[in-house]
């Protein structure tokens, strides 16, 4: 071959390169990966191809000066390309199928072993092993009471059982079924979130052949994990392998059934962290990173430190639970602050207060625009501080009515101090419910009840009006407003079956 | 329990070789090597492609293909483990041995491949392809490098003689899409991006390739005997010009 013109062999891989990445593959992908497994290499084979794959690879790795890959391929081709042949032979994807056990295998050191002491479930001793597995050797259990609507009209429309993947798809919500929620149902993503941060922390529990009893909801976030692009290399090596635990060869369907109903029925008394204390943590770390960059971020890099933040917290890449802490937090701080300063009370008594109060420091931070609550509360200091000593003495009979706090007028601010200087608390409740929902009605009445009334008084004031006003009173701009409002009543009129003459 | 099995499903890669793809481009990100080995191995991906290659090249022998899908596998992790971006390993290997196997096939100068769907199912006998070389070019031979600026900029100056807007456009696209090191660009994603429908694409794209190809000729940016689309996988829809 003689040596080609650099400008020639170039132009020729453009074209070569501009033609096959727009030649459409999936069929011929398709049929490859299908053609694999119909015809897959014999082991001779497998070792015959790996063994170049090797050697290709620790050759382009020195050509490309990467001394951890040579290193890491140097003098073990043989073994390594052993090892992968003998590890397919025996892997557990089809396992089960035709009742083979799963085996567990060892990982980072950690080897298969008997839990001891053995474990309890709903009252039985069952002896289970402890080892890993890969999360796409777990198959996905068939007969989980969770899915049994889903399962039963997947066996109505298909006059059979759900495959591995139609299983995975019906637990992520991606399986048409009528009726069924197709919204993260099983609250896959947030287990996902957690999974991705810390791992599968508790073992799923699998019979001697695979399947699962306990954890299809981890294991399927381990899949979407593994799946996603949302998440990153190490958080989706995490997801790669589970620490499971298997019942013996010999368990019987009791047993099975005490794991399941143990681990279904019987409440592990776990009590979650109350809001207060997760919103306090996610706004500290808030402030740390806000204290690391150079200058106030703009609102964009403050998105973008929101994102690490919820990611921080295994909240996901949506930072609006985030948000929600930051700003209850915000209001909180200014309770306390209030009454630890302005009305002298023990800091202690105050964060308890904060504390139980929690919940209303989120109804009270909503709406932030004219006509919300935090910004009529910011409108007016005294009203909001009057909230926060009412909060304090407990005299808000129920949380919705933080929300009616929007319709300050006179009348409601009086009634809130009355309500704060009554020494019985049930009067001073039924105080400021009856002054809320009140002034709530009110902002209604006027809108509704008497529409026809100020119509009447509107047109007939338009129509006595001279016509020089038009010219030379009324503004251009009010002109506008005018055409634009009539023109609103000619469509509404027209909705509703009026007549309008010409 | 489930009885399905990976070979019950009618279409489409299985769960678990998807899992093992996507396993495999984890590992090579991460610099496992073996691991990659590993998953490509269960994906049963690597396989495939050799049973394709021996199918559809028949002037390939076996050492040839093994030779093949070895440097496929090598140029996967280096551009993985160097930063790049493979969404669909399975499909990256394809693309890739389609390249290496038609530059491979060329140089042999031997003409009878026998699948009908092969991207070049038969090339001049004079036409020798000279891909690059497979010890420096870590992209398979196929991908977008550095070295190729002035073929771009040669090729964009010879959209105009093209032919038709239509036709400019899909080929500007594809070529946009090569400088910015795009994996894949589908037809659907022309059309939508230009506002066509799909089968004008798939015509505008054949027409144009064709014709960048005789334009180049021509002009001397590839040599007198380069024929690379001299047929096609396209070819039931060139409308017979």
């Amino acid at each position: 071959m003689s040596n080609p013109d650099p400008l020639h062999q170039e132009f020729e891989n453009l074209v070569r390169t501009a033609y096959l990445l727009s030649t459409e593959v999936g069929k011929e992908v398709e049929e490859v990966l299908r053609a694999g497994l119909d015809r897959p290499l014999s082991p001779a084979e497998s070792v015959e191809l790996l063994g170049k794959v090797v050697t290709a690879l620790k050759r382009n790795a020195a050509a490309a000066s990467d001394a951890a890959t040579v290193t890491a391929l140097e003098g073990q081709g043989e073994a390594i390309v052993a090892r992968i042949v003998a590890a397919r032979q025996c892997t557990p994807a089809t396992l089960g199928t035709n009742g083979t056990a799963v085996t567990l295998q060892a990982r980072n050191g950690i080897a298969v072993r008997h839990v001891q002491p053995r474990p309890f479930f709903h009252g039985k001793e069952i002896p289970v092993k402890e080892g890993f597995l890969r999360t796409t050797d777990i198959r996905l259990w068939d007969g989980n009471e969770r899915l049994e609507i889903h399962l039963a009209q997947f066996r109505e429309r298909h006059s059979r059982k759900p495959g591995r993947e139609e299983l995975l798809e019906i637990m992520l919500g991606k399986m048409s079924l009528p009726g069924a929620d197709t919204n993260d149902e099983f609250r896959i993503i947030e287990l996902a979130s957690s999974i991705a941060i810390n791992g599968v922390r508790k073992p799923p529990i699998i019979d001697i052949a695979g399947n699962l009893l306990d954890g299809n909801r981890r294991v399927t976030a381990c899949h979407l994990i593994l799946n996603s692009d949302d998440y990153s290399t190490e958080q989706k090596r995490r997801a790669e392998y589970v620490c499971v635990w298997q019942l013996a060869e010999n368990a019987t369907e009791d047993e099975k059934a005490a794991v399941v109903v143990s681990l279904n029925f019987e409440s592990d008394c776990k009590e979650p962290w109350p809001e207060y204390v997760k919103a306090r943590k996610v706004f500290e770390e808030w402030q740390a990173m806000l204290a690391l960059e150079p200058r106030v971020p703009a609102a964009e890099r403050q998105r973008e430190l929101k994102v690490q933040l919820s990611l921080k917290f295994a909240l996901g890449r949506d930072t609006s639970i985030v948000n929600r802490y930051l700003k209850m937090v915000e209001v909180a701080e200014e309770f306390e602050e209030h009454h630890a300063n302005v009305r002298q009370q023990e800091e202690f008594v105050v964060k308890h207060r904060a504390r139980q109060f929690f919940q209303y420091f989120d109804e009270l931070s909503k709406g932030a625009s004219p006509g919300g609550v935090w910004h009529t509360l910011g409108q007016n200091p005294e009203y909001k501080q009057l909230v926060f000593d009412l909060l304090f003495q407990r005299k808000f009979k129920k949380w919705e009515l933080i929300r009616y706090l929007r319709y300050h007028n006179k009348d409601v601010q009086d009634a809130l101090v009355r309500a704060r200087d009554d020494a019985d608390t049930d009067n001073a409740k039924d105080t400021i419910e009856e002054a809320l929902t009140q002034a709530k009605a009110r902002q209604r009445e006027p809108r509704v009840y008497d529409a026809n009334t100020r119509i009447e008084c509107f047109v007939k004031w338009l129509e006595e009006l001279p016509i020089g006003a038009f010219r030379d009173d009324i503004t251009p701009a009010n002109l506008q407003m005018l055409v634009r409002a009539l023109e609103l009543v000619e469509r509404q009129a027209k909705a509703a079956g009026t007549v309008i003459p010409e | 329990m489930t009885t399905d099995s990976p070979h019950d499903e009618a279409t489409g890669p299985t769960q678990a070789q998807k899992d093992a793809l996507a396993r495999a481009s984890t590992a090579a990100a991460g610099g496992d090597a073996v691991g990659m080995i590993e998953a490509l191995h269960l994906s049963h991906v690597l396989d495939g492609l050799t049973r394709k290659l021996t199918q559809n090249w028949a002037s390939l022998g076996p050492d040839d293909v093994r030779e093949i899908v070895a440097e496929l596998v090598a140029a996967l992790y280096r551009k993985v483990v160097q930063g790049g971006r493979v969404k669909y390993v399975a499909a990256y290997l394809y693309r890739a041995a389609l390249g290496r196997a038609c530059d491979l096939h060329a140089a042999k100068k031997q003409v009878r491949v026998t699948d009908p769907a092969a991207l070049v199912q038969q090339v001049d006998g004079a036409t020798v392809w000279r891909g690059p070389d497979s010890q420096a070019d870590h992209s398979g031979g196929w991908e977008y490098t550095e070295a190729m600026p002035r073929a771009l900029a040669a090729a964009r100056r010879l959209l105009p003689q093209l032919g038709q807007e239509n036709l400019r456009a899909v080929m500007a696209y594809i070529l946009d899409a090569v400088e910015a090191g795009r994996e894949e660009v589908s037809n659907v994603e022309i059309a939508e991006a230009l506002g066509l429908a799909p089968d004008s694409v798939r015509q505008s794209r054949f027409r144009g390739f064709q014709r960048l190809e005789r334009l180049a000729r021509e002009d001397r940016l590839v040599r007198e005997d380069f024929a690379f689309l001299n047929s096609g996988d396209d070819r039931e829809e060139e409308p017979g010009e």
